[in-house]
Protein backbone atom coordinates (compact mmCIF):
# COMPACT_ATOMS: atom_id res chain seq x y z
CA UNK A 1 0.00 0.00 0.00
CA UNK A 2 1.44 3.35 -1.02
CA UNK A 3 1.63 6.29 1.33
CA UNK A 4 -1.22 8.04 -0.56
CA UNK A 5 -3.40 4.98 -0.11
CA UNK A 6 -2.64 5.02 3.58
CA UNK A 7 -3.60 8.68 3.83
CA UNK A 8 -6.84 7.95 1.96
CA UNK A 9 -7.61 4.93 4.16
CA UNK A 10 -6.97 7.01 7.27
CA UNK A 11 -9.18 9.84 6.02
CA UNK A 12 -11.99 7.44 5.08
CA UNK A 13 -11.80 5.80 8.51
CA UNK A 14 -11.99 9.25 10.12
CA UNK A 15 -14.97 10.08 7.95
CA UNK A 16 -16.72 6.85 8.95
CA UNK A 17 -16.07 7.52 12.61
CA UNK A 18 -17.27 11.10 12.27
CA UNK A 19 -20.45 9.98 10.50
CA UNK A 20 -21.36 7.61 13.30
CA UNK A 21 -20.80 10.27 15.96
CA UNK A 22 -23.74 12.19 17.52
CA UNK A 23 -26.30 9.81 16.10
CA UNK A 24 -29.75 10.85 17.35
CA UNK A 25 -31.89 8.32 19.15
CA UNK A 26 -34.08 6.16 17.01
CA UNK A 27 -37.24 7.56 18.59
CA UNK A 28 -36.13 11.03 17.70
CA UNK A 29 -35.56 10.00 14.10
CA UNK A 30 -38.92 8.32 13.82
CA UNK A 31 -40.78 10.58 16.28
CA UNK A 32 -42.43 7.38 17.54
CA UNK A 33 -45.36 7.42 15.19
CA UNK A 34 -44.56 9.79 12.38
CA UNK A 35 -41.32 10.70 10.73
CA UNK A 36 -42.56 14.29 10.71
CA UNK A 37 -44.75 14.96 13.68
CA UNK A 38 -44.40 18.68 13.03
CA UNK A 39 -44.92 18.61 9.28
CA UNK A 40 -43.89 22.20 8.64
CA UNK A 41 -40.20 21.41 8.07
CA UNK A 42 -41.28 18.67 5.68
CA UNK A 43 -43.65 21.01 3.89
CA UNK A 44 -40.96 23.64 3.62
CA UNK A 45 -38.49 21.11 2.29
CA UNK A 46 -41.04 19.93 -0.27
CA UNK A 47 -41.85 23.52 -1.19
CA UNK A 48 -38.16 24.35 -1.65
CA UNK A 49 -37.53 21.27 -3.76
CA UNK A 50 -40.63 21.96 -5.85
CA UNK A 51 -39.73 25.63 -6.27
CA UNK A 52 -36.27 24.65 -7.45
CA UNK A 53 -37.72 22.18 -9.92
CA UNK A 54 -40.14 24.82 -11.22
CA UNK A 55 -37.37 27.39 -11.59
CA UNK A 56 -35.38 24.89 -13.62
CA UNK A 57 -38.45 24.19 -15.71
CA UNK A 58 -38.85 27.91 -16.37
CA UNK A 59 -35.20 28.31 -17.36
CA UNK A 60 -35.51 25.43 -19.82
CA UNK A 61 -38.91 26.52 -21.16
CA UNK A 62 -38.78 27.35 -24.89
CA UNK A 63 -39.20 31.03 -25.71
CA UNK A 64 -41.49 30.00 -28.54
CA UNK A 65 -44.34 29.69 -26.06
CA UNK A 66 -44.06 33.36 -25.10
CA UNK A 67 -43.85 34.39 -28.74
CA UNK A 68 -46.86 32.32 -29.77
CA UNK A 69 -48.84 33.64 -26.82
CA UNK A 70 -47.99 37.25 -27.67
CA UNK A 71 -48.80 36.79 -31.36
CA UNK A 72 -52.09 35.09 -30.61
CA UNK A 73 -53.07 37.92 -28.31
CA UNK A 74 -52.00 40.37 -31.02
CA UNK A 75 -54.17 38.57 -33.56
CA UNK A 76 -57.17 38.70 -31.24
CA UNK A 77 -56.65 42.43 -30.70
CA UNK A 78 -56.15 43.09 -34.40
CA UNK A 79 -59.21 41.01 -35.29
CA UNK A 80 -61.26 42.74 -32.63
CA UNK A 81 -60.16 46.15 -33.86
CA UNK A 82 -60.99 45.12 -37.44
CA UNK A 83 -64.46 44.12 -36.29
CA UNK A 84 -64.91 47.43 -34.49
CA UNK A 85 -63.69 49.38 -37.52
CA UNK A 86 -66.05 47.42 -39.81
CA UNK A 87 -68.97 47.93 -37.46
CA UNK A 88 -68.27 51.67 -37.19
CA UNK A 89 -67.98 52.00 -40.96
CA UNK A 90 -71.17 50.01 -41.48
CA UNK A 91 -72.95 52.23 -38.97
CA UNK A 92 -71.64 55.31 -40.73
CA UNK A 93 -72.79 53.95 -44.08
CA UNK A 94 -76.22 53.11 -42.73
CA UNK A 95 -76.66 56.47 -41.05
CA UNK A 96 -75.18 59.36 -43.08
CA UNK A 97 -75.43 61.62 -40.04
CA UNK A 98 -72.61 59.67 -38.37
CA UNK A 99 -70.48 59.98 -41.48
CA UNK A 100 -71.13 63.72 -41.61
CA UNK A 101 -70.21 63.92 -37.95
CA UNK A 102 -66.95 62.11 -38.67
CA UNK A 103 -66.30 64.40 -41.64
CA UNK A 104 -66.94 67.37 -39.36
CA UNK A 105 -64.35 66.09 -36.87
CA UNK A 106 -61.89 65.31 -39.63
CA UNK A 107 -62.18 67.85 -42.46
CA UNK A 108 -61.47 66.38 -45.87
CA UNK A 109 -62.38 62.84 -44.80
CA UNK A 110 -62.35 60.44 -47.74
CA UNK A 111 -62.11 56.74 -48.40
CA UNK A 112 -58.32 56.78 -48.58
CA UNK A 113 -58.16 58.35 -45.13
CA UNK A 114 -60.68 55.86 -43.77
CA UNK A 115 -58.58 52.98 -45.08
CA UNK A 116 -55.43 54.48 -43.59
CA UNK A 117 -57.05 55.09 -40.20
CA UNK A 118 -58.44 51.56 -40.15
CA UNK A 119 -55.08 50.04 -41.13
CA UNK A 120 -53.26 52.10 -38.52
CA UNK A 121 -55.74 51.12 -35.80
CA UNK A 122 -55.49 47.43 -36.67
CA UNK A 123 -51.69 47.33 -36.90
CA UNK A 124 -51.20 49.35 -33.71
CA UNK A 125 -53.66 47.09 -31.89
CA UNK A 126 -51.61 44.10 -32.95
CA UNK A 127 -48.32 45.66 -31.85
CA UNK A 128 -49.60 46.99 -28.52
CA UNK A 129 -51.41 43.74 -27.69
CA UNK A 130 -48.26 41.75 -28.48
CA UNK A 131 -46.24 43.91 -26.10
CA UNK A 132 -48.87 43.57 -23.40
CA UNK A 133 -49.01 39.81 -24.06
CA UNK A 134 -45.26 39.39 -23.64
CA UNK A 135 -45.22 41.47 -20.46
CA UNK A 136 -48.19 39.61 -19.03
CA UNK A 137 -46.66 36.26 -19.92
CA UNK A 138 -43.34 37.14 -18.25
CA UNK A 139 -45.14 38.33 -15.11
CA UNK A 140 -47.31 35.20 -15.01
CA UNK A 141 -44.24 33.00 -15.29
CA UNK A 142 -42.52 34.90 -12.49
CA UNK A 143 -45.63 34.46 -10.34
CA UNK A 144 -45.66 30.74 -11.14
CA UNK A 145 -42.34 30.20 -9.34
CA UNK A 146 -42.77 32.77 -6.59
CA UNK A 147 -42.84 31.52 -3.01
CA UNK A 148 -44.09 33.23 0.12
CA UNK A 149 -44.35 32.62 3.85
CA UNK A 150 -46.98 29.91 3.69
CA UNK A 151 -45.35 26.66 2.59
CA UNK A 152 -48.67 24.87 2.08
CA UNK A 153 -50.05 27.58 -0.14
CA UNK A 154 -46.80 27.59 -2.08
CA UNK A 155 -46.97 23.83 -2.60
CA UNK A 156 -50.49 24.18 -3.89
CA UNK A 157 -49.47 26.98 -6.19
CA UNK A 158 -46.30 25.23 -7.37
CA UNK A 159 -48.26 22.07 -8.18
CA UNK A 160 -48.70 23.59 -11.62
CA UNK A 161 -45.42 24.18 -13.34
CA UNK A 162 -44.74 27.22 -15.54
CA UNK A 163 -44.69 24.97 -18.58
CA UNK A 164 -48.19 23.71 -17.89
CA UNK A 165 -49.46 27.22 -17.17
CA UNK A 166 -47.84 28.54 -20.34
CA UNK A 167 -49.32 25.77 -22.49
CA UNK A 168 -52.74 26.34 -21.00
CA UNK A 169 -52.54 30.09 -21.59
CA UNK A 170 -51.47 29.57 -25.19
CA UNK A 171 -54.19 26.97 -25.73
CA UNK A 172 -56.84 29.25 -24.24
CA UNK A 173 -56.14 31.88 -26.88
CA UNK A 174 -56.10 29.40 -29.74
CA UNK A 175 -59.76 29.51 -30.75
CA UNK A 176 -60.13 33.25 -30.22
CA UNK A 177 -57.01 34.04 -32.20
CA UNK A 178 -58.45 32.14 -35.16
CA UNK A 179 -62.12 33.09 -34.89
CA UNK A 180 -61.80 36.79 -34.07
CA UNK A 181 -58.97 37.38 -36.52
CA UNK A 182 -60.83 35.56 -39.26
CA UNK A 183 -64.06 37.46 -38.62
CA UNK A 184 -62.20 40.76 -38.39
CA UNK A 185 -60.16 40.24 -41.55
CA UNK A 186 -63.15 39.08 -43.55
CA UNK A 187 -65.44 41.88 -42.35
CA UNK A 188 -62.92 44.69 -42.80
CA UNK A 189 -62.02 43.47 -46.29
CA UNK A 190 -65.65 43.11 -47.30
CA UNK A 191 -66.82 46.43 -45.88
CA UNK A 192 -63.97 48.45 -47.32
CA UNK A 193 -64.10 46.50 -50.58
CA UNK A 194 -67.80 47.19 -50.79
CA UNK A 195 -67.35 50.88 -50.07
CA UNK A 196 -64.59 51.25 -52.62
CA UNK A 197 -66.53 49.27 -55.24
CA UNK A 198 -69.78 51.18 -54.79
CA UNK A 199 -68.02 54.52 -54.74
CA UNK A 200 -66.03 53.45 -57.80
CA UNK A 201 -69.18 52.39 -59.63
CA UNK A 202 -71.23 55.48 -58.87
CA UNK A 203 -68.80 58.35 -58.77
CA UNK A 204 -66.05 59.92 -60.75
CA UNK A 205 -62.59 60.06 -59.23
CA UNK A 206 -63.05 63.71 -58.19
CA UNK A 207 -66.29 62.92 -56.39
CA UNK A 208 -64.83 59.85 -54.72
CA UNK A 209 -62.38 62.00 -52.79
CA UNK A 210 -65.21 63.85 -51.08
CA UNK A 211 -67.20 61.91 -48.51
CA UNK A 212 -70.06 64.38 -48.53
CA UNK A 213 -70.26 64.12 -52.30
CA UNK A 214 -70.37 60.34 -52.07
CA UNK A 215 -73.05 60.38 -49.42
CA UNK A 216 -75.15 62.84 -51.37
CA UNK A 217 -75.90 60.14 -53.93
CA UNK A 218 -76.98 57.64 -51.27
CA UNK A 219 -75.75 54.53 -53.13
CA UNK A 220 -73.83 53.30 -50.11
CA UNK A 221 -76.82 53.59 -47.76
CA UNK A 222 -79.20 51.90 -50.16
CA UNK A 223 -76.95 48.86 -50.63
CA UNK A 224 -75.75 48.45 -47.06
CA UNK A 225 -77.99 45.40 -46.52
CA UNK A 226 -76.14 43.56 -49.28
CA UNK A 227 -72.88 43.84 -47.33
CA UNK A 228 -74.25 43.45 -43.79
CA UNK A 229 -75.58 39.99 -44.63
CA UNK A 230 -72.27 38.44 -45.86
CA UNK A 231 -70.37 40.10 -43.00
CA UNK A 232 -72.75 38.49 -40.56
CA UNK A 233 -72.48 35.12 -42.35
CA UNK A 234 -68.67 35.31 -42.33
CA UNK A 235 -68.74 36.14 -38.61
CA UNK A 236 -70.82 33.05 -37.91
CA UNK A 237 -68.53 30.76 -39.91
CA UNK A 238 -65.46 32.36 -38.29
CA UNK A 239 -66.99 31.68 -34.89
CA UNK A 240 -67.50 28.05 -35.86
CA UNK A 241 -63.91 27.69 -37.16
CA UNK A 242 -62.53 29.28 -33.99
CA UNK A 243 -64.63 27.02 -31.81
CA UNK A 244 -63.45 23.95 -33.72
CA UNK A 245 -59.81 25.01 -33.27
CA UNK A 246 -60.34 25.69 -29.55
CA UNK A 247 -61.70 22.18 -29.12
CA UNK A 248 -59.03 20.78 -31.40
CA UNK A 249 -61.60 19.07 -33.60
CA UNK A 250 -60.31 20.14 -36.98
CA UNK A 251 -59.76 16.55 -38.04
CA UNK A 252 -63.39 15.67 -37.39
CA UNK A 253 -64.97 18.82 -38.80
CA UNK A 254 -65.77 18.44 -42.50
CA UNK A 255 -66.43 22.18 -42.95
CA UNK A 256 -63.11 23.30 -41.49
CA UNK A 257 -61.22 20.60 -43.36
CA UNK A 258 -62.91 21.72 -46.57
CA UNK A 259 -62.07 25.37 -45.88
CA UNK A 260 -58.43 24.50 -45.29
CA UNK A 261 -58.07 22.21 -48.32
CA UNK A 262 -56.31 22.99 -51.58
CA UNK A 263 -59.52 22.43 -53.51
CA UNK A 264 -61.21 25.28 -51.61
CA UNK A 265 -58.28 27.51 -52.50
CA UNK A 266 -58.63 26.62 -56.17
CA UNK A 267 -62.39 27.30 -56.09
CA UNK A 268 -61.78 30.60 -54.30
CA UNK A 269 -59.13 31.49 -56.89
CA UNK A 270 -61.50 30.84 -59.80
CA UNK A 271 -64.27 32.77 -58.08
CA UNK A 272 -61.79 35.55 -57.40
CA UNK A 273 -60.95 35.86 -61.09
CA UNK A 274 -64.66 35.92 -62.00
CA UNK A 275 -65.35 38.52 -59.33
CA UNK A 276 -62.42 40.69 -60.41
CA UNK A 277 -63.70 40.64 -63.98
CA UNK A 278 -67.19 41.45 -62.77
CA UNK A 279 -65.97 44.23 -60.46
CA UNK A 280 -63.91 45.88 -63.19
CA UNK A 281 -66.84 45.58 -65.57
CA UNK A 282 -69.17 47.18 -63.04
CA UNK A 283 -66.81 49.95 -62.07
CA UNK A 284 -65.70 50.89 -65.55
CA UNK A 285 -68.92 50.30 -67.52
CA UNK A 286 -71.48 50.82 -64.83
CA UNK A 287 -75.08 50.27 -65.82
CA UNK A 288 -77.33 50.68 -62.76
CA UNK A 289 -80.11 48.56 -64.22
CA UNK A 290 -77.78 45.59 -64.72
CA UNK A 291 -77.37 44.91 -61.00
CA UNK A 292 -80.67 43.42 -59.99
CA UNK A 293 -81.76 42.88 -56.41
CA UNK A 294 -80.90 39.15 -56.13
CA UNK A 295 -77.65 39.55 -58.02
CA UNK A 296 -76.30 41.98 -55.44
CA UNK A 297 -76.53 39.31 -52.74
CA UNK A 298 -75.01 36.64 -54.95
CA UNK A 299 -72.10 38.93 -55.77
CA UNK A 300 -71.65 39.78 -52.10
CA UNK A 301 -71.67 36.13 -51.06
CA UNK A 302 -69.22 35.17 -53.80
CA UNK A 303 -66.93 37.97 -52.68
CA UNK A 304 -67.19 36.70 -49.12
CA UNK A 305 -66.08 33.25 -50.23
CA UNK A 306 -63.19 34.73 -52.22
CA UNK A 307 -62.02 36.62 -49.12
CA UNK A 308 -62.87 34.08 -46.48
CA UNK A 309 -61.39 30.87 -47.89
CA UNK A 310 -57.79 32.01 -48.47
CA UNK A 311 -57.70 33.77 -45.09
CA UNK A 312 -59.01 30.63 -43.35
CA UNK A 313 -56.58 28.45 -45.22
CA UNK A 314 -53.65 30.71 -44.35
CA UNK A 315 -54.69 30.94 -40.71
CA UNK A 316 -55.09 27.19 -40.35
CA UNK A 317 -51.67 26.67 -41.94
CA UNK A 318 -50.18 29.22 -39.55
CA UNK A 319 -51.88 27.56 -36.61
CA UNK A 320 -50.46 24.15 -37.58
CA UNK A 321 -47.02 25.73 -37.70
CA UNK A 322 -47.49 27.32 -34.29
CA UNK A 323 -48.77 24.10 -32.76
CA UNK A 324 -45.73 22.26 -34.10
CA UNK A 325 -43.40 24.94 -32.72
CA UNK A 326 -44.82 24.72 -29.22
CA UNK A 327 -45.07 20.93 -29.41
CA UNK A 328 -48.84 20.92 -29.01
CA UNK A 329 -49.80 19.19 -32.25
CA UNK A 330 -51.67 16.08 -31.47
CA UNK B 1 -51.46 -6.67 11.52
CA UNK B 2 -48.47 -4.68 12.79
CA UNK B 3 -48.68 -0.97 11.88
CA UNK B 4 -46.02 0.25 9.46
CA UNK B 5 -44.35 2.65 11.84
CA UNK B 6 -43.98 -0.01 14.53
CA UNK B 7 -42.61 -2.47 12.05
CA UNK B 8 -40.17 0.11 10.75
CA UNK B 9 -39.03 0.92 14.26
CA UNK B 10 -38.45 -2.76 15.05
CA UNK B 11 -36.54 -3.42 11.86
CA UNK B 12 -34.55 -0.21 11.98
CA UNK B 13 -33.37 -0.47 15.57
CA UNK B 14 -30.38 -2.78 14.99
CA UNK B 15 -29.07 -0.94 11.93
CA UNK B 16 -30.10 2.63 12.60
CA UNK B 17 -26.66 3.97 13.56
CA UNK B 18 -24.83 2.34 10.69
CA UNK B 19 -27.45 3.31 8.11
CA UNK B 20 -27.36 6.92 9.27
CA UNK B 21 -23.56 6.77 9.22
CA UNK B 22 -23.65 5.49 5.66
CA UNK B 23 -26.04 8.27 4.60
CA UNK B 24 -23.76 10.86 6.18
CA UNK B 25 -20.57 9.40 4.65
CA UNK B 26 -22.00 9.21 1.17
CA UNK B 27 -23.33 12.80 1.30
CA UNK B 28 -21.48 16.05 0.91
CA UNK B 29 -22.03 17.03 4.53
CA UNK B 30 -23.44 15.67 7.76
CA UNK B 31 -26.52 17.83 7.36
CA UNK B 32 -27.08 16.56 3.84
CA UNK B 33 -26.65 13.03 5.16
CA UNK B 34 -29.22 13.63 7.92
CA UNK B 35 -31.65 15.01 5.33
CA UNK B 36 -31.02 12.05 3.06
CA UNK B 37 -31.61 9.59 5.89
CA UNK B 38 -34.76 11.37 7.01
CA UNK B 39 -36.11 11.36 3.47
CA UNK B 40 -35.21 7.68 3.19
CA UNK B 41 -37.17 6.94 6.36
CA UNK B 42 -40.22 8.75 5.03
CA UNK B 43 -39.99 6.77 1.81
CA UNK B 44 -39.34 3.55 3.72
CA UNK B 45 -42.39 4.15 5.88
CA UNK B 46 -44.43 4.69 2.75
CA UNK B 47 -43.12 1.64 0.90
CA UNK B 48 -42.76 -0.74 3.86
CA UNK B 49 -45.91 -2.73 3.01
CA UNK B 50 -44.14 -3.83 -0.19
CA UNK B 51 -41.30 -5.45 1.82
CA UNK B 52 -42.17 -9.12 2.17
CA UNK B 53 -39.21 -10.54 4.09
CA UNK B 54 -38.06 -8.76 7.23
CA UNK B 55 -34.67 -10.42 6.84
CA UNK B 56 -33.97 -8.40 3.72
CA UNK B 57 -34.69 -5.09 5.42
CA UNK B 58 -31.08 -3.92 5.66
CA UNK B 59 -30.40 -4.29 1.94
CA UNK B 60 -33.81 -2.82 1.15
CA UNK B 61 -33.23 0.28 3.31
CA UNK B 62 -29.74 0.80 1.90
CA UNK B 63 -31.20 0.55 -1.58
CA UNK B 64 -33.73 3.24 -0.68
CA UNK B 65 -30.89 5.43 0.58
CA UNK B 66 -28.82 4.76 -2.53
CA UNK B 67 -31.72 5.54 -4.88
CA UNK B 68 -32.43 8.79 -3.10
CA UNK B 69 -28.74 9.63 -3.11
CA UNK B 70 -28.63 9.15 -6.89
CA UNK B 71 -31.74 11.29 -7.33
CA UNK B 72 -30.05 14.02 -5.37
CA UNK B 73 -26.85 13.66 -7.37
CA UNK B 74 -28.83 14.08 -10.58
CA UNK B 75 -30.52 17.17 -9.16
CA UNK B 76 -27.13 18.49 -8.14
CA UNK B 77 -25.97 18.05 -11.73
CA UNK B 78 -28.79 20.28 -12.95
CA UNK B 79 -28.04 22.77 -10.21
CA UNK B 80 -24.45 23.01 -11.38
CA UNK B 81 -25.54 23.25 -14.99
CA UNK B 82 -28.06 26.02 -14.32
CA UNK B 83 -27.02 27.89 -11.20
CA UNK B 84 -30.14 29.80 -10.19
CA UNK B 85 -29.28 30.83 -6.66
CA UNK B 86 -25.50 30.90 -6.79
CA UNK B 87 -22.97 28.18 -6.10
CA UNK B 88 -23.57 26.29 -2.94
CA UNK B 89 -20.35 24.32 -2.71
CA UNK B 90 -17.27 26.27 -1.75
CA UNK B 91 -14.81 24.55 -4.03
CA UNK B 92 -12.04 26.91 -3.07
CA UNK B 93 -11.62 24.93 0.10
CA UNK B 94 -10.48 22.00 -1.95
CA UNK B 95 -7.18 23.74 -2.67
CA UNK B 96 -6.41 24.11 0.99
CA UNK B 97 -3.67 21.69 1.96
CA UNK B 98 -4.34 22.08 5.66
CA UNK B 99 -7.81 20.55 5.66
CA UNK B 100 -8.74 17.98 8.30
CA UNK B 101 -9.04 14.31 7.37
CA UNK B 102 -12.81 14.24 7.49
CA UNK B 103 -13.32 17.28 5.34
CA UNK B 104 -10.67 16.14 2.87
CA UNK B 105 -12.30 12.73 2.53
CA UNK B 106 -15.72 14.34 2.02
CA UNK B 107 -14.47 16.69 -0.68
CA UNK B 108 -12.62 13.89 -2.46
CA UNK B 109 -15.60 11.52 -2.31
CA UNK B 110 -17.89 14.24 -3.63
CA UNK B 111 -15.78 14.32 -6.81
CA UNK B 112 -16.50 10.65 -7.57
CA UNK B 113 -19.39 9.30 -9.60
CA UNK B 114 -22.26 8.26 -7.28
CA UNK B 115 -21.82 4.52 -7.93
CA UNK B 116 -18.07 4.69 -7.19
CA UNK B 117 -18.70 6.76 -4.08
CA UNK B 118 -21.27 4.27 -2.79
CA UNK B 119 -18.99 1.31 -3.45
CA UNK B 120 -16.06 2.92 -1.63
CA UNK B 121 -18.15 4.01 1.35
CA UNK B 122 -19.78 0.61 1.68
CA UNK B 123 -16.55 -1.34 1.24
CA UNK B 124 -13.87 0.83 2.80
CA UNK B 125 -15.88 2.58 5.52
CA UNK B 126 -18.83 0.31 6.29
CA UNK B 127 -16.80 -2.85 5.79
CA UNK B 128 -19.19 -4.64 3.44
CA UNK B 129 -17.88 -7.49 1.32
CA UNK B 130 -17.79 -7.08 -2.45
CA UNK B 131 -20.43 -9.81 -2.83
CA UNK B 132 -22.80 -8.02 -0.45
CA UNK B 133 -22.44 -4.77 -2.35
CA UNK B 134 -23.02 -6.59 -5.63
CA UNK B 135 -26.22 -8.11 -4.22
CA UNK B 136 -27.35 -4.72 -2.94
CA UNK B 137 -26.73 -2.93 -6.22
CA UNK B 138 -27.93 -5.82 -8.32
CA UNK B 139 -24.75 -6.00 -10.40
CA UNK B 140 -21.90 -8.48 -10.76
CA UNK B 141 -18.97 -8.67 -8.38
CA UNK B 142 -16.59 -7.69 -11.14
CA UNK B 143 -18.60 -4.52 -11.69
CA UNK B 144 -18.20 -3.60 -8.02
CA UNK B 145 -14.48 -4.39 -8.16
CA UNK B 146 -14.18 -2.18 -11.18
CA UNK B 147 -16.02 0.67 -9.42
CA UNK B 148 -13.79 0.31 -6.39
CA UNK B 149 -10.67 0.28 -8.50
CA UNK B 150 -11.67 3.30 -10.58
CA UNK B 151 -12.88 5.15 -7.50
CA UNK B 152 -9.62 4.58 -5.66
CA UNK B 153 -7.63 5.63 -8.69
CA UNK B 154 -9.61 8.85 -8.85
CA UNK B 155 -9.17 9.43 -5.11
CA UNK B 156 -5.40 9.06 -5.50
CA UNK B 157 -5.48 11.58 -8.30
CA UNK B 158 -7.53 14.04 -6.25
CA UNK B 159 -5.30 13.67 -3.22
CA UNK B 160 -2.21 14.27 -5.32
CA UNK B 161 -3.44 17.15 -7.46
CA UNK B 162 -5.79 19.01 -5.14
CA UNK B 163 -4.52 18.31 -1.69
CA UNK B 164 -0.83 18.14 -2.57
CA UNK B 165 -0.31 14.74 -0.92
CA UNK B 166 2.95 13.32 -2.25
CA UNK B 167 4.13 9.77 -2.46
CA UNK B 168 6.78 9.15 0.21
CA UNK B 169 8.89 6.12 0.88
CA UNK B 170 7.74 4.23 3.91
CA UNK B 171 10.57 2.37 5.68
CA UNK B 172 10.58 -1.26 4.64
CA UNK B 173 8.54 -0.65 1.46
CA UNK B 174 9.38 0.23 -2.11
CA UNK B 175 7.25 2.34 -4.39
Amino acid sequence: MSSIDKVIARDLAALGENSRRDVPALDEALRTTDAYRDDRPGAEARRNALAEERRRELVLMPLTLAHVFAHRLGRIAAGGMALVVSAVLLAMLADPLLMRLAAWFMPGLNIGMLVMIAALAIVSSYVIASWIGEAWFARRMRDAIKTGDDAYQDIEQLAQGPLEIAHRAVRRLDGWSIGVFLAGTASVTLVFGYTIAVVGMNHTLEQAWSMTGVLAMGALQRNVGAIAFPVFACGLVALYVGRTCARDRIATSAIVRALGSWMALVVAGVLGIVMLYKAFHLVVDFRPRRVVEGERYVLAMMTSIVVFVPVTSGLLFWRRREQARIGADR
Amino acid sequence: MEPSHQRLRRLLEPIHDRALGFARSVSKSRDDGDDLFQEALVRALDKLPTLREDATFRGWLYRVIINLHRDRSRRAFWKRLIPLVGNEVGDNRAHDETLGSVERARIALAQLAPDQREAIVLHDIEGWAVGEIADLEGVSMSAIKSRLSRGRERLRDIYTRRFGVRETLVPGETT
